[in-house]
């Protein structure tokens, strides 16, 4: 059975909203980094999705699928610093609470 | 004859005695730091030094002198020149500089290097003791250099590198005593004044620039002719013409820029002695006389200057009436001596200027020395109402005085008689306009025998007003009373350089000076202007007359107050409005004060506050205020809260794809 691209797409859009309004709704700073991966993941359906797409009726295309395993290891080392971070803020602050780093308010 | 360089030296001497004089009076400045008890020390030398260069200068001066005698008429007429300096190239515009000396500059360097070597002696006598006893004989001698450099100067350009550094030198040495407080303020008047003048003296040079390409005086000289026809030309002459005698209004203290030099008695007395009377002062005439044929083609600005003179003349001379300060009554005896120069240029005949102006030296500078042997002696007294019977103390002083005295009051036979009746003479026989300003000029010289003479009665006369067995005065030393000596014979027989018409043996400077005025004569030939109508009968009558005059007028001030200044508060009593406006010299300062230094007071006072307080701070300010208006508000955008920068960047980001994909 062979998915419509478009399904595949609404679905990376359904992800992608849930990650943006998870990143900017959740206080907390590790579900907001698990939001930043459901973005990306999003992004790496819709590569993959276009990829299928445009495969299907001409030559073989490749570059959908090593995009999507570029933005799968800028993610990894994303979620590694991001993680560090987040000890180095807790050290800090006693505290995973986004709402506690306001020292630059104007 | 050309390349004569030991012209060089003439103010290059002074020059180098200065810098010695400088150098020694540093070396002063230091050995006192380390013993304050050295006294003179190295700066005792600066006197030797300085009456050696002025001595070199004079001799030099001399042989100069009768090399330029030695020569035929055209030949002095080109002068003793040496090899010129090309100093400026501009294109089109050039100068070189060479020193001249022809008949009209070898009168002023004779008068100059003389009287300044005798007053350079006579200071080393004066100014002993003071703690800036070299550093005045460094002024000094500078300013001998610079005003041989104005005299010397064959091109107008030099002459003002002179002009300005004799008014820097007046400046120093007016303020010489400065720590006192006035005479720093009387020297920057002097100075602010001049500036005055010197601005209209550039202009001028600028518009003879424009007329003739050049500013050197022979060229100018000779080009003048060329123009006479062109009205155009004629106009911008003129005005050039104006322009000038406003630059020698400033030096030479005319009408109405004559206030700084009554302030200016504020300097030691030597200098006003060789400054403002001898030699500075007289800049602005020899100006005039040195560019004749220029004032020869402008027939009215010759007559706007003789009234200048005649009005400076009168002011001069009503004002010395009512001062008390023996100074003061020579500084405006002597504004208005140069009004009687002025006048005599106007007449068009140049030489009864010059002659004068050398008399006047001679007897100007022997009052001045003379006052101030008078103020040594009374350990700086200038108040004549605090002197009296100084006759039995100091005899020398009193006798040269008297003969200055004879001399300025115009006692016949005595050096200023004949100059200044040669004046009048000629005023009067011009005829037309003239006739006025001869009456002027004769009831201010009545005016000048008047107020010298109670000056000597108040000074030298009467019983002593002061304590004699607490002042002590005292005849001044023999460096002192030499020089008076010396001037003395030359006041008495300066008459003799230049005779009446109807004596033997007259006018021997007026024929001395033919090669330069011979210029202006043949530009007057052209426009038909005669010099003076007047016969050998009108001559012997108006010499009687001036003679009478002065006779009349001395006997009466003298004989007034013979027995002290009571009849000045009698006049103070019966007329206090008029003593008081004659006292105040027309009270000129105060015009001054109401029109010119009131207003610009309020004008800088105006743009202290409005445009400097409110245009330029406020644009500054302005400047400022707004980054902090602006700061205020943008501000907000950090509100400290990741989240909004999250959001912003993705508005942000949306924004852009949105123009991306519509673009």
């Amino acid at each position: 059975m062979n998915v419509p691209t478009e399904h595949l797409l609404i679905l990376a859009a359904v992800l992608f909203s849930l990650g943006a309004l998870g990143f900017l709704l959740r206080r907390n700073l590790i579900v907001i980094l698990a939001s930043v991966e459901l973005m990306l993941n999003a992004a790496n359906l819709t590569f993959l999705a276009g990829a299928r797409a445009h495969s299907s009726v001409g030559p073989l295309n490749l570059d959908g699928p090593i995009f999507a395993l570029f933005v799968i290891l800028v993610a990894a080392c994303e979620a590694a610093l991001g993680l560090a971070l987040v000890i180095a803020f807790y050290r800090q602050k006693q505290s995973v609470d986004i709402e506690a780093a306001a020292e630059l308010r104007g | 004859m050309k390349d004569y360089n030991l012209l060089w030296l003439m103010p290059l001497l002074p020059f180098l005695g200065s810098i010695v004089c400088g150098a020694l009076h540093f070396a002063t400045l230091s050995a006192r730091k380390k013993n304050p008890e050295v006294g003179a020390g190295p700066g005792a030398l600066a006197a030797p030094v300085a009456i050696l260069a002025m001595v070199g200068s004079f001799v030099v001066a001399v042989t100069a002198f009768f090399k330029l005698k030695g020569l035929d008429a055209a030949g002095r007429a080109m002068g003793v020149e040496s090899s010129p300096w090309h100093w400026i190239d501009m294109g089109p515009f050039s100068v070189d500089l060479s020193m001249v000396v022809d008949p009209l500059s070898a009168i002023m360097i004779l008068v100059i290097t003389g009287i300044g070597t005798l007053i350079h002696i006579y200071s080393s006598g004066y100014i002993k003791g003071d703690p800036g006893f070299a550093k005045f004989f460094a002024y000094l001698n500078l300013f001998v250099a610079m005003m041989l450099m104005l005299v010397l100067s064959s091109n107008l350009v030099g002459l003002f590198v002179g002009w300005e550094g004799v008014g820097l030198c007046s400046y120093l040495l007016i303020g010489f005593w400065y720590d006192k407080g006035w005479p720093a303020e009387a020297g920057q008047k002097a100075f602010v004044v001049n500036r005055i003048g010197d601005a209209c003296f550039l202009i001028g040079a600028f518009l003879l620039i424009r007329l003739f390409g050049t500013l050197d005086a022979s060229d100018i000289a000779a080009g003048v002719a060329g123009i006479l026809e062109n009205g155009e030309q004629m106009k911008d002459l003129g005005l050039a013409a104006l322009l000038m005698f406003g630059g020698a209004c400033g030096k030479s203290a005319q009408f109405p820029l004559m206030v700084w030099l009554p302030d200016a008695m504020a300097g030691p007395t030597p200098v006003s002695a060789l400054i403002h009377a001898a030699t500075m002062v007289t800049a602005g005439v020899y100006l005039i006389a040195r560019m004749n044929p220029v004032y020869a083609a402008c027939p009215d600005v010759l007559f706007f200057i003789g009234c200048v003179g005649a009005l400076t003349a009168f002011i001069g001379a009503t004002s010395a009436i009512r001062q008390t300060d023996i100074k003061k009554v020579l500084a405006y005896s002597t504004v208005s001596q140069l009004g009687y120069m002025f006048l005599g240029l106007s007449t068009g005949v140049w030489a009864a200027a010059v002659f004068h102006l050398v008399t006047h030296a001679f007897f100007k500078g022997l009052l001045f020395l003379g006052s101030g042997s008078v103020i040594h002696g009374m350990h700086h007294e200038q108040d004549m109402y605090k002197m009296g019977g100084l006759r039995k103390h100091m005899p020398k002083t009193f006798l040269t005085f008297m003969v200055g005295a004879a001399a300025l009051a115009g006692l016949p036979l005595l050096s200023g008689y004949f100059s200044k009746d040669e004046i009048l003479f000629l005023a009067f026989g011009h005829g037309g306009g003239y006739i006025v300003l001869w009456a002027v000029g004769l009831i201010s010289a009545a005016m000048t025998a008047y107020y010298t003479w109670r000056m000597v009665a108040l000074t030298f006369f009467g019983e002593e007003r002061f304590d004699v067995d607490k002042v002590h005065p005292h005849e001044s030393p023999t460096s002192m009373t030499m020089p008076l000596m010396v001037l003395a014979v030359l006041a008495a027989l300066g008459g003799l350089l230049n005779l009446p018409h109807v004596l033997p043996g007259y006018g021997v400077m007026k024929h001395w000076l033919e090669p330069v005025t011979d210029l202006g004569t043949r530009v007057f030939e052209a426009t038909g202007f005669v010099e003076s109508h007047a016969g050998a009968t009108t001559e012997w009558l108006l010499l009687a007359l001036g003679a009478g005059v002065a006779l009349l007028f001395s006997h009466l001030g003298f004989r007034r107050y013979l027995n002290g200044p009571e009849p000045d508060m009698a006049d103070a009593r019966r007329a206090p409005g008029l003593t008081g406006f004659l006292g105040n010299a027309w009270r000129l300062d105060g015009i001054f004060e109401i029109f010119i230094l009131i207003p610009v007071r309020l004008l800088s006072e105006f743009i202290s506050a409005i445009v400097d307080k409110l245009c330029i701070d406020g644009a500054v300010n302005g400047v400022a205020s707004m980054a902090k208006l602006i700061g205020d508000d943008t501000r907000k955008m950090t509100t400290g809260s990741v989240k909004s920068y999250a959001v912003w960047m993705g508005v942000g980001a949306a924004a852009l794809s949105l123009l991306l994909i519509w673009i």
